[in-house]
């Protein structure tokens, strides 16, 4: 029974542990390299297809009604702004404005100056006067008699006025029964007693009144007046008994008018300070407008007002309309403060504005005129105000662009360039010659300004900066200027009707095929405008539209009928293989069929680039793609299929997913060699790469 | 009741408890070794991996996570017919069963399993895609059509009763148990469609396919996780008559489980053609988002649902007959299994059982049938004492000797102890 011990001691234990680590057995995975399995994959990877179109951006190329391609290129080598022609420089006016004038209510004042305060001054007289009152007795003849001071109270209209121009009417009816004379009158003001005005009226009948006129040019007037009468006499009744009143009175009245002080604290009647036109004028060089239309722009207005008065601004431009209403700014400044200023200060879009340059007059040029009225009103309320104070304005007409001008351009020289055109056109181009056929290039100008031109070519020329070499562009085509006729409009109004100029240059006038064969991807000019060169020959109907102006291009038609030898294209592309792990891929060969349908033998290599920039492999042994057969007329028959080999192993294979970049050389050359082949739209090359490799999976 | 009868009795009881593809290996003479016994418990495990063409070493290298060279590919590969077979099982558990008291002819008994089934169909052109790859097939149209797949986890609550009725010279055995199941892991792929041409060149490839999955939270998967629940019904019955003959028929696992709602399934229904990333431009950047595998997959899913899919589980059917030629000592038996739901085909096995003495037994079977095709084992059991019985035994045990050009393996112990 010693086995069985054996068997219930050990091997019962170690089964049953077995078995339970075996019951989870297909979750129990080893993480050995020496699992899995290798499976032989074969798949297609990649697959593209290139047509001239991936060599040469599509929208450079046309087909002709052979269905053979040609290259049509074109560039602006040149737009004229309307700046360069029209600008209207930032113009600014600034203007202090002084009073015109100042205007003051007329006045009137009545002091009755009785018989009883006469005769209070006329001793003996004057008590037996005054005895008498309410009697009808002869009243004796009054010596000469002078009033005490009384005062003559004007500050409800005003404080102190000091005169430039005034008047002061001095009229006195005289209410009693006796005739006075010699009656001498004087005003001063109260404060410094200085001399307003005195008078002398020799007789004033009884019943009867008088006038005089005094002039208040240069006099300070205050508002508290003291009136007095130095001297006054009377006949008395001449013995005739009348009745005896001591409330009958002298009356005077005190008129002032026509006052124009140079300072005034006063109340202020509703009147314009400051009432101006003027003209302002846009400066150019030898170009003189009639009219335009603003594009766009701001006139900045500012205002700023000494007056202690709310100040009415008026600014009106009517040579300035929108919409056949004429600009116009209206504000109120504020009350300055004593010594102070208050201001007013807006920017205005001048967008859509027609400008109207003729000036007030309609006779001169490039110039508009604009009013600034500053006004008050009446307040009844004191304030002071002087001919010392001004209102200072400018107005700035800033970032005008016009959008439409007419008048007379002038005669000008535009010069252009020295100037550089990018070409891309044959940019992967590296290396290699490339003969074409046939090339044409023209100079086309579209001129939309109503304004004749001449174009003079200074320079053009074929730059390949990649080998150094420099074409320029020779032949009789050149030798004279271009001349370019003014647009037309209708009346005064779009649409314009251009006109167009071109110069043809082909290989019979210039070396056009030698420019282009010289794989230029610069092209370097230098040319002038000269507007107007026969003077003003529209009479000031020059006109511009700013979308509407004079252009440049240069068109270049190359058929794609060429010869290539050795002709190098180089392209490096971004490459990123994603993060799928291919470090199962343990060998293989990845194999780059391609079917070429293009008349060229191409020698193609592919190079990876890892981080730092540094090439790190070239993927393919053998190298040449055959070109495909033409026929008789040498067009292509059919595509020729070749097949390039990768060998692949874990090493490449790691290149390839720590490549950045993939660098791509190819080496064309036309077959047959120097033979012309076109190019026909049809043609194209398909490439797949099919992957054939040993994948350990695990 | 005598004491022969008794034993007879418990001896039944104690053949049910297991079992009905079990039973037939454990030898319950030595029970009678212990009349007294009124209680048991035990732990058993049986595993089998059979398949009708893929070889046992390259089941186990695969398995075991070793690297598979093409040597031991084409030892399977030249095996396989148009189509082939590979299944497996895993059965293991522990149990305790109890006589109820005065009740000498009933018992009660409690399990807890850990069930494993995986079931596969497929043609040999798929086996050889999948371990060889598709350069052998360039310029061929492989068939990848007709696919089943089953893997399926579960761990089994089971509680049942067994009785046994005794008339003259004849005893009927009873049993019946339910369980309750907890589903861990359920993967189900099925194609009715499907070819795979590789261009000779590579230049494309073309793939048609059908195909039907199922399967539960892959994201709590493991032994332990509960991704679904269900219940089971077993039952057997077996009549003896006395020195004369067994027969018995029985029915195993008749259930389903219900997966959560975080399930999935989806259909893969597509014609597809492939040549490649389509590169617009060369002389562009060349950016190649090469897919990861699970990516990839998922462009081609369709009617993707997340929700809860329920499952019938394999069940089997089984009847068997055995003779006793000589009583105690030699039985001789024959009989048949077939498992629904699974690509199984009827199992044909004669076996017989031979006791040495009252402590040790042995014997062998030959089988035919199931995943596999012909098999041979042998079995055998031991008293140890002190109410320690010992059962272990193989159904393929060819599969061990030699695995290279065998294609099944299997394996079962079984240890009890009686009170």
């Amino acid at each position: 029974m010693k086995y069985l011990s054996i068997l219930r001691a050990y091997l019962i234990p170690a089964l049953v542990a077995g078995g339970l680590i075996l019951s989870i057995f297909p979750s129990c995975q080893r993480d050995d390299d020496q699992s899995g399995w290798n499976m032989e994959l074969l798949a297609p990877l990649i697959r593209t297809s290139l047509d001239i179109s991936n060599l040469i951006d599509d929208s450079l190329l046309a087909t002709d009604p052979d269905s053979s391609l040609k290259i049509v290129y074109q560039s602006s080598l040149y737009d004229l702004s309307v700046d360069t022609l029209v600008g209207f420089n930032d113009t600014s006016v600034t203007k202090s404005y002084k009073l015109d004038s100042i205007s003051l209510y007329d006045q009137t004042i009545n002091y009755p100056v009785t018989l009883g305060q006469i005769a209070a001054n006329a001793g003996i007289v004057g008590i037996l006067i005054i005895a008498q009152n309410g009697n009808t007795v002869p009243i004796p003849a009054i010596p000469a008699i002078s009033s005490a001071p009384y005062p003559i109270n004007a500050d409800t209209l005003f404080e102190s006025i000091t005169l430039i121009t005034g008047s002061l009417d001095i009229s006195i009816d005289n209410g009693m029964p006796i005739d006075i004379t010699n009656l001498q009158l004087e005003i001063r003001n109260t404060s410094n007693l200085a001399l307003v005005a005195t008078t002398t009226f020799p007789l004033i009948p009884a019943g009867g009144s008088v006038s005089q006129t005094v002039s208040l040019d240069g006099k300070t007037i205050e508002g508290d007046l003291t009136g007095q009468i130095i001297n006054m006499e009377s006949p008395g009744s001449g013995g005739n008994p009348v009745l005896v009143d001591t409330s009958n009175a002298l009356n005077t009245t005190l008129t002032v008018y026509d006052l124009h002080p140079s300072s005034a604290t006063a109340i202020f009647p509703a009147q314009d300070l400051v009432n101006k036109s003027q003209e302002v004028a846009f400066k150019f060089k030898n170009v003189k407008l009639t009219e335009a239309e603003v594009k766009s722009g701001q006139i900045k207005v500012s205002v700023f007002s000494t007056l202690q008065d709310s100040v009415y601004f008026t600014y009106n431009l009517p040579s300035a309309s929108l919409g056949g209403v004429p600009f116009s700014v209206y504000t109120v400044l504020p009350p300055a403060p004593s010594g102070g200023v208050s201001s007013f200060v807006k920017n205005y879009d001048m967008d859509g504005y027609y400008l109207q340059l003729t000036g007030a007059n309609l006779d001169t040029f490039n110039t508009i005129y604009n009013t600034i009225v500053a006004s008050i009103d009446s307040t009844g309320q004191i304030r002071t105000i002087s001919l010392d104070d001004s209102v200072y304005t400018s107005l700035e007409f800033v970032d005008i662009i016009p959008a439409y001008a007419r008048g007379y351009i002038g005669q000008d020289t535009i010069g252009v360039g020295p100037s550089q055109e990018i070409l891309e056109v044959f940019d992967r181009i590296t290396d290699g010659s490339l003969n074409v056929q046939d090339v044409t290039m023209s100079l086309s100008i579209e001129n939309k300004i109503g304004a004749d031109a001449q174009i003079k070519i200074g320079s053009l020329y074929s730059v390949n900066t990649k080998n150094g070499s420099q074409v320029q562009l020779t032949g009789s085509a050149l030798s004279n200027p271009i001349f370019i006729n003014r647009a037309t409009d209708m009346n005064g109004s779009p649409p314009i009707t251009p006109s167009y100029s071109q110069l043809i240059l082909d290989n019979s006038n210039s070396n056009a095929n030698a420019f282009i064969s010289n794989l230029p991807n610069r092209i370097d000019y230098e040319f002038t405008i000269e507007t107007n060169p026969n003077g003003n020959v529209s009479n000031y109907n020059d006109f511009i539209y700013s979308e509407e102006l004079l252009g440049v291009d240069l068109n270049v038609e190359v058929p794609l009928s060429i010869i290539a030898s050795d002709l190098t294209l180089v392209d490096t592309a971004d490459i990123s293989l994603g993060s799928a792990d291919l470090s199962k891929i343990k060998d293989g060969v990845l194999t780059l069929i391609s079917d070429n349908g293009f008349p060229f033998d191409a020698n193609i290599q592919m190079y990876t680039i890892d981080v730092s920039g540094t090439i790190t492999d070239s993927l393919f042994n053998n190298t040449m793609i055959a070109a495909a057969p033409v026929n008789a007329s040498l067009k292509v028959t059919e595509k020729k299929r070749t097949k390039l080999l990768m060998p692949i192993n874990e090493a490449r294979v790691a290149r390839l997913q720590n490549a950045k970049k993939l660098r791509i050389i190819t080496k064309f050359d036309t077959n047959p060699t120097n033979t012309y082949l076109k190019i026909y739209s049809d043609y194209r090359i398909d490439f797949i790469l099919t992957g054939d490799f040993n994948y350990l999976t695990q | 009741m005598t004491q022969r009868k008794l034993t007879l009795i418990l001896s039944g009881i104690l053949l049910m408890a297991m079992t009905p593809e079990l039973y037939a290996q454990f030898n319950f003479e030595f029970d009678k070794n212990y009349p007294d016994s009124k209680a048991e418990a035990g732990a058993f495990i049986d595993y089998f991996i059979s398949s009708d063409a893929v070889t046992v070493e390259f089941q186990n290298t695969y398995l075991n996570d070793q690297f598979i060279d093409n040597e031991l590919k084409n030892k399977s590969f030249d095996k396989m017919d148009s189509r082939s077979t590979l299944g497996s099982g895993l059965n293991g558990g522990i149990y305790f069963k109890k006589q109820i008291k005065d009740h000498t002819d009933k018992m009660w008994m409690l399990g807890i399993k850990h069930r494993q089934h995986y079931n596969s169909n497929f043609s040999k052109d798929m086996f050889g895609l999948y371990f060889y790859g598709n350069k052998p097939y360039a310029g061929k149209t492989a068939d990848i059509s007709d696919l089943n797949y089953l893997n399926l986890r579960y761990q089994q609550f089971q509680f049942g009763f067994i009785t046994t009725k005794v008339k003259d010279d004849g005893m009927w055995n009873l049993m019946s148990a339910g369980s309750f199941l907890l589903g861990q892991d359920y993967l189900e792929l099925s194609s009715d469609r499907g070819t795979f041409y590789t261009q000779p060149d590579g230049e494309y490839i073309d793939m048609d396919l059908y195909l039907e999955t199922k399967q539960s939270d892959s994201t709590n998967s493991g032994f332990g996780k509960i991704n679904g629940i269900g219940a089971s019904f077993e039952f057997m019955a077996r009549y003896t008559k006395e020195n004369k003959y067994h027969l018995q028929f029985g029915i195993k696992d008749l259930g389903f489980i219900a997966w959560n709602n975080k399930s999935t399934s989806f259909v893969v229904d597509t014609l597809y053609h492939y040549e490649g990333i389509y590169i617009e431009n060369i002389f562009d950047s060349l950016f190649l988002d090469i897919k990861g595998q699970d990516e990839f997959a998922d462009g081609f899913k369709k009617d993707k649902k997340d929700e809860g899919v329920t499952t019938m589980i394999p069940f089997t059917v089984e009847l068997s007959y055995g003779r006793i030629l000589i009583p105690e000592k030699l039985t001789v038996w024959a009989g048949g299994n077939y498992i629904f739901n699974a690509d199984y085909t009827p199992l044909f096995q004669i076996w017989g059982d031979y006791n040495f003495s009252t402590r040790i037994s042995a014997g062998v079977s030959v089988r035919y049938g199931g995943y596999a095709e012909l098999g041979a084992g042998l079995h055998a059991g031991f008293d140890l004492g002190k109410g320690y019985i010992l059962n272990l035994g193989s159904n393929y045990l060819t599969g061990y000797i030699a695995p290279s050009s065998s294609t099944a393996q299997a394996a079962n112990i079984g240890l009890r102890k009686k009170f």
